[in-house]
């Protein structure tokens, strides 16, 4: 392995290439808004922002410290993150673990698994939903926002498999010292699937913080909108192609699409979820791949 | 949302449903439902009291009613500081001079309006004043859910309202008439800003000593000019005569050949038939696919949305546009950075020796209609009179400033319902320019006044009012539009209904298989033949279904 042919290095050099990139593809979006939004707005309107700002300006950043809405729609997010992740993973646990059991331990468990699965394939739609919702009393509140997806079935199925992986030694083991299946499950099971969980983690939160239709559904005031939904409602532009567009609608487009502040805002928002990708990452491929392949 | 027609009775369906869930569930929000029993808690019993005062068009409600409705959101900059969606000057005016207390049950954002409605709708738990668009009044209607208004319409708007309703023929009130009763009224901003026109850069036609177009040739030359001969000045050939973009903006260019584009038109037998398939069409594409050929239009647009192809207009890459009165707007930054562009409106100009006309659509800003079975339907009427009133009445004088949050500014949009007198903006050009010549301000109208120093302003070097200039002043989109309606050059879209059946489902179809096949054909990856082949796939996939609806619905209204 010392040594490295010149074929390999070739390899090496063109995949470093392509890598790199595909990663600053990625990227060049990024920087590309942050330059925006600390340009100045007649810059961005004729154009000329590409990856460095242009007449820098923090006027976009302390006009969303004054905009009440956004800093109450990222707390909103935030809540409904925090809320959400906690109804997902402690349900999320507590269905995958029996139903990860042998059907000669849990006998109907064929029955449930389909129970669950039956709901990823068919939903009741739209309207049949938020009247569920209405009925239930829950609209306009946080609740509409997490207990319509408190069970995420594909991420337990995720967990199922993880757990179905895990040697039955260990189970055994903690049977023989006498600990029944709650003791299992909390001393034995979660302590050696913590890869699993990040990985269910990151996808809760990520869902959560990128979800913006139930917002809009439910929700009877943008005060209470989160963050993505109100994002979605700063962002959707009215079309100016027809002719249809009134005086006064053209210039309250002109007052309100103002792409600097909407840059800023964009950037704001992604943040916290680039905060947290790099502390879950290390779990997330881990836990992936352990899920499905036993060794 | 395909097929919406085919939807109704689900939606009915599931309206039935939720009103006897509503009225069989103890649930203690008393709002619930659109049934009469529930109705009557909110609104107490006032029902059967409607005193002497109250029966005047801005009579006072005592005691005071509750009338639920919702509200879209567009922009906090039309508040007045410390007010709110729900308490603002509007809602207070409402509550201490009509005796009306607004009730929102929702406030969304403007984008999210119609699928928030769509889900109220669908709920069955409806307001008591719905502020619907065309489609969803149309499934009201027919689902037997409106209030007749025609009494209550007659008894009680104001003059001011009445006259606004009147203007071109009671165009405004034909799409909400059934079998000669009003269901609804409507924000009906009046057809002439849908104009069509061209939009040209007078300092680069004066830099190469070009006229002023009077022909389409003209147009067209001036395009070419404007890509090959350098007109920025710069040394290089970075500039090209006609900004587009991907969504296809060529009216004001087809019209030159007397082609209307996605208009309903009168053919020589009387009937009625869709612009975008005659032969007229054909011919402007032909030309277009050559321009582009040379270069002249921006060789990009097929990727580039609206407002990338306001960027490089605002950079100074192209020459012309087409767009309508609102223009102006969209390019007031580049003004203020060189006060020398100098962009001017032209009408549509002709290829032949017969005059071009613009296209012009009936828009409804809005429909407002009163749920079936409210017992106090007059009280839309009121919020309108109330709202014409304080802009444009006698009160207006004093008030106008308060309730706009500005004289100009658009704090009307927080009316709970408003209607602005159709193409009011026309006439207050007119007023404008002649006090403009003569300096005599006393015949000016109050928002013609405002106009008027706006530009005075922008004459006295304000360039943030240029704007102001070109929208009204001599020389200005709104007197391109005069120029067309005292010429008589104005061809009406025949339909003013809302969507047929088989529009609802087909349309977005033949709407992505007219851009597409003409993008093509403009690319040149076609030839102009395929035009026709375009013309039988257009009527095989529905067209010609919604052709014969649009006939039927026409004739049954006429």
């Amino acid at each position: 392995m010392h040594h490295i042919s010149a074929s390999y290095r070739v390899f090496l050099t063109i995949n470093y290439a392509v890598l790199t990139i595909l990663a600053l593809l990625c990227l060049f979006p990024i920087v590309n808004l942050l330059a925006i939004s600390f340009s100045s707005s007649s810059a961005v309107s004729s154009g000329s922002v590409t990856f460095w700002p242009v007449d820098f300006t923090l006027s976009s950043y302390t006009y969303i410290l004054e905009n009440n809405q956004f800093l109450g729609s990222f707390g909103t997010s935030m809540l409904r993150v925090v809320l959400g992740l906690s109804v997902n993973l402690i349900l999320t646990i507590l269905v995958a673990y029996p139903l990860s059991k042998e059907a000669s331990t849990f006998r109907s468990r064929t029955v449930y698994a389909w129970f669950f699965v039956f709901t990823m394939l068919f939903s009741g739609g739209l309207i049949p939903g938020y009247l569920v919702v209405k009925e239930t009393g829950i609209l306009d509140s946080i609740w509409a926002l997490i207990l319509p997806g408190a069970v995420p079935v594909f991420n337990v199925l995720l967990m199922l498999n993880f757990f179905r992986g895990l040697p039955r030694e260990l189970e055994e083991a903690a049977w023989m010292d006498g600990a029944g299946h709650l003791r299992t499950l909390w001393s034995v099971y979660l302590p050696v699937s913590l890869p699993s969980i990040a990985t269910v983690t990151l996808f809760t939160v990520v869902g959560h913080w990128n979800a913006w239709f139930d917002g809009m559904i439910y929700m009877k005031s943008p005060d209470e909108y989160p963050l993505a939904t109100y994002l979605q409602s700063m962002l959707q532009q009215m079309s100016l192609q027809t002719a249809t567009v009134s005086l006064e609608q053209a210039e309250l487009l002109t007052q309100v699409s103002n792409r600097t502040t909407q840059a800023s805002q964009i950037f704001l928002s992604v943040l916290p979820i680039l905060a947290v990708y790099p502390f879950l990452q290390r779990y997330f491929v881990h836990g992936l791949v352990v899920g499905s392949v036993k060794g | 949302m395909v097929n919406k027609r085919k939807r109704l009775p689900a939606l009915l369906l599931t309206v039935i449903l939720s009103v006897s869930l509503a009225a069989c569930s103890s649930n203690t929000g008393n709002q619930n439902g659109n049934g009469s029993t529930a109705a009557d808690t909110s609104s107490g019993n006032t029902a059967s009291s409607v005193n002497e005062a109250a029966a005047e068009p801005l009579g006072k409600y005592e005691p005071a009613i509750t009338v639920r409705t919702t509200m879209s959101e567009t922009g906090k900059e039309t508040l007045a500081e410390g007010d709110t969606y729900t308490n603002n000057v509007w809602t207070r005016g409402y509550e201490e001079e009509l005796g009306i207390k607004m009730k929102y049950d929702w406030i969304v954002p403007s984008a999210n309006y119609n699928d928030k409605m769509n889900v109220t709708l669908a709920s069955g738990d409806l307001p008591d004043i719905l502020k619907v668009t065309p489609v969803q009044f149309e499934q009201l209607h027919q689902a037997g859910m409106l209030e007749d208004l025609t009494d209550v319409y007659e008894k009680y708007a104001s003059d001011l309202v009445k006259e606004f309703y009147s203007a071109e023929d009671g165009a405004a009130l034909k799409p909400v008439t059934k079998d000669g009763k009003i269901y609804a009224l409507v924000d009906y901003p009046g057809s002439l800003d849908s104009s069509d026109m061209i939009w040209i850069r007078k300092d680069w036609l004066d830099k190469l000593g070009l006229e002023e177009p009077k022909s389409l040739q003209d147009v067209i030359a001036i395009a070419e000019a404007f890509t090959f001969d350098d007109p920025d000045g710069n040394g290089k050939q970075d500039t090209y005569g006609i900004s587009m973009n991907k969504d296809l903006p060529i009216n004001s260019f087809l019209l030159g050949y007397h082609g209307y584009l996605e208009t309903w038109i009168k053919d020589e037998n009387g009937q009625i038939v869709n612009g975008t398939i005659q032969p007229e069409v054909k011919q402007g594409l032909a030309e277009l696919q050559r321009l582009y050929k040379e270069g002249v239009i921006d060789p990009e647009f097929g990727v580039k949305d609206f407002n990338k192809a306001m960027e490089e207009l605002n950079a100074g890459k192209a020459g012309m546009w087409f767009a309508p009165q609102w223009a102006p707007f969209q390019v007031m930054q580049m003004v203020k950075k060189d006060p020398n562009v100098n962009w001017l409106p032209y009408p549509v100009q002709s290829i032949d020796s017969e005059p071009a006309k613009t296209q012009n659509h009936l828009v409804l800003g809005g429909v407002f209609a009163v749920r079936k079975g409210y017992e106090h339907p007059e009280a839309l009427i009121k919020l309108l009179n109330f709202q014409a009133e304080k802009m444009f009445g006698e009160s207006a004088e004093a008030e106008r400033a308060k309730y706009l949050n500005g004289m100009t500014g658009l704090g009307f949009q927080n009316a709970a319902v408003f209607n602005l007198p159709a193409n009011k903006n026309v006439k207050a050009m007119e007023e404008v320019v002649e006090a403009l010549e003569t300096e005599d301000t006393s015949k000016l109208g109050l928002e013609a006044k405002l106009f008027y120093e706006d530009i005075k302003d922008y004459r006295s070097g304000n360039l943030d009012k240029w704007h102001m200039e070109r929208i009204f002043g001599p020389v200005s989109s709104q007197a391109v539009i005069k120029h067309y309606r005292d010429n008589d050059l104005i061809v009406m879209n025949e339909f003013i209904y809302a969507p047929t059946k088989t529009m609802s489902s087909k349309s977005a179809t033949l709407e992505k298989l007219r851009l597409e096949t003409f993008l093509k054909i403009i690319y040149g990856e076609l030839p102009i033949d395929a035009f026709d082949q375009f013309v039988t796939n257009w009527k095989k996939l529905g067209g010609e279904q919604i052709t014969a609806e649009v006939n039927e619905v026409v004739q049954a209204n006429s």
